[in-house]
């Protein structure tokens, strides 16, 4: 395993997307330090930032250190497992196409956004735009999957295509908006206008039944089985709460606004 | 006349199997009682290639804990000609007698290869009328289909492995009652390996047959040499004394699984006071690949089955 170890607490950020388990693991020591990123406006060499040890051969990275000022921690990473033992900043896993990313802290703005692929275990709370379309794409979060053990912010989920958001405790304002397909699973309170202008995804809370947008119809009572498949495939991930997805929900259909093929789901009892 | 006390003679012959693609379908319901209704149905007039558009039986009962949705569920096998053909019956078998049983839902048993997958629910999503929805959960795509009692959950593409069919065991019994008991017996056993199954009603066939007739068009008739009362007229393999013959017909996903079965029948037929013979029937090598000789399937360590006979 590589090891790379925060050598300061500058509050000027470091944009650090060379950090990627699949670009480390075959490269020397001494040329994973001359790699350039950007430290505010200036060009720097990453071990004058990090301190670099170990072996990444193996295709596991871990970064020690509070990170939550590093931007773009394994964005676009396409395999190995890459461990934040502490908190990350903004564009973590951004983009990426496959491999495992574990943030043991909070994860900054835009985690996951427009991901393909992979996994991402947020231990502590994410940030805004979680998974989300960075501004002028089509299509935010494409596949993979983002478990997230605490809260997350506004917006979460903005543009989802494809791929799977839970989050454990309650989420910000605009979960899902405009989303066009995808899944959003919220163990707590969901914030004000879920689901806006959204085609066909589905969000799932089972905390307490969210304030709908007036253009969301109920349709009925369901205990869909697609859930249930979910809730095996998140408990296999250690997902808590995963169980309550076996339960019987109250189906929203909407948003009418738009094609009006998307649901959301709120526990029935 | 063979003497009521005689042990029953393994014959030195060999079962013909070929292969056929087979894929695997895990049906789940809300109770037991309509996973197997939903099982019988998928599964039924699909005793034999030569007639039917594909060979199935029930694999196994699956307890909630191994099924993709934590419900009761039954594991089924199909085998057929080719992948298109099985993908149609499939797709017609599902569509069918899944998809209209209630509370019920229908998934993959076997790793997928694209190459070599089913596009069942695929094509099933249609009865959706555009208000299905796809999920994809891990690597694994399902159709959610709209329904009247919630919505059938189908997965997008079934895996398929190329199996062998064509097993089987033929017993002659002295008489009818003990004969049908050994049958019973020798297919209890031979369907549980895991991976086999046994196509034909009961897992027991009373009719078998042999490849064409005297009648033009006709692809197989009444296997005469079998038919105790033509054994007089015709040329004859049975032993004096035969009243009723029955054959096992044994279908698996794979070589071993299919021997597996076929030593626990003969094993089974063996301990059966009223069988004279067991013995097996093949095409004389011509038709498949896999000869299943029933010595050495039954072992060096069978008693009184190899030594005795």
């Amino acid at each position: 395993m590589l090891t790379l170890t925060l050598r300061h607490r500058d509050p000027v950020p470091l944009e650090a997307e060379c950090v990627c388990p699949d670009r480390l693991m075959s490269m020397a020591i001494a040329d994973i330090g001359r790699l350039r990123v950007w430290h505010g406006n200036r060009q720097t060499e990453l071990a004058e930032h990090f301190q670099i040890t170990g072996d990444g051969s193996d295709g596991r990275v871990r970064v020690e250190g509070d990170c939550s000022r590093v931007k773009m921690l394994g964005s676009g990473m396409a395999s190995g497992c890459l461990l934040i033992a502490g908190n990350a900043g903004m564009h973590a896993g951004a983009r990426m196409t496959g491999g495992e990313l574990i943030i043991q802290g909070d994860a900054g703005d835009w985690a996951g956004a427009e991901m393909s692929g992979g996994l991402i275990r947020i231990g502590g709370s994410a940030g805004n735009l979680a998974g989300a379309a960075y501004r002028g794409s089509v299509h935010g979060m494409k596949g993979g999957m983002i478990l997230v053990e605490g809260d997350a912010g506004d917006e979460v989920g903005a543009s989802l295509r494809r791929g799977i958001i839970a989050v454990s405790g309650r989420v910000g304002d605009f979960c899902g908006v405009n989303a066009a397909a995808g899944t959003i699973v919220v163990g707590g309170r969901v914030g004000a206008r879920a689901g806006a202008a959204m085609r066909r995804a589905t969000i799932v809370t089972l905390g307490p039944a969210p304030d709908l947008l007036p253009t969301f119809h109920v349709c009925g009572t369901v205990s869909p089985t697609f859930l249930k498949v979910l809730a095996r495939h998140l408990e296999s991930h250690g997902f808590s709460g995963a169980e309550k997805l076996k339960g019987r929900f109250v189906r929203s259909c909407g948003d009418m606004v738009s094609l009006g093929k998307g649901e959301i789901l709120y526990q029935a009892d | 006349m063979i003497p009521v006390d005689a042990l029953p003679i393994l014959d030195d012959t060999f079962a013909e199997a070929f292969p056929l693609t087979a894929a695997k379908v895990i049906v789940t319901a809300d109770h037991p009682r309509l996973a197997l209704s939903a099982a019988r149905a998928a599964t039924g007039n699909a005793s034999s290639i030569i007639g039917c558009d594909a060979e199935a039986g029930i694999d196994c009962e699956l307890e909630p804990h191994l099924t993709p949705d934590g419900r009761p569920g039954i594991g089924l096998l199909f085998f057929g000609f080719s992948r298109p053909a099985l993908e149609k019956a499939l797709v017609s078998r599902i569509g069918q007698s899944i998809l209209t049983c209630p509370t019920t839902a229908c998934f993959n048993g076997l790793p997928v290869d694209p190459d070599k997958a089913l596009k069942v629910g695929a094509q099933l999503r249609f009865f959706g009328d555009g208000w299905q929805a796809s999920k994809k959960i891990g690597d694994r795509r399902f159709w959610r289909i709209p329904v009247m009692d919630g919505e059938f959950l189908v997965e997008e593409s079934f895996g398929t492995t190329k199996g062998v069919a064509g097993g089987n065991l033929i017993l002659m019994c002295r008489d009818a009652a003990g004969g049908l008991d050994a049958a019973e017996a020798c297919a209890e056993a031979m369907r549980g390996v895991p991976g086999v199954i046994l196509p034909f009603p009961h897992g027991i066939v009373r009719a078998g047959s042999k490849v064409g007739s005297r009648y033009k068009g006709l692809k197989a008739s009444t296997n005469t040499e079998y038919c105790p009362t033509l054994a007089s007229r015709v040329s004859t393999k049975l032993p004096p004394g035969t009243a009723v013959v029955y054959e096992l017909v044994a279908d698996g996903l794979d070589l071993a699984s299919l021997e597996e079965s076929t030593r626990r029948g003969i094993r089974a037929a063996m301990d059966c006071r009223s069988v004279l013979k067991v013995s097996a029937g093949n095409y004389g090598g011509k038709l498949g690949p896999h000869h299943l000789h029933l010595r050495r399937i039954a072992g060096a360590d069978f008693g009184y089955g190899v030594a005795r006979c």
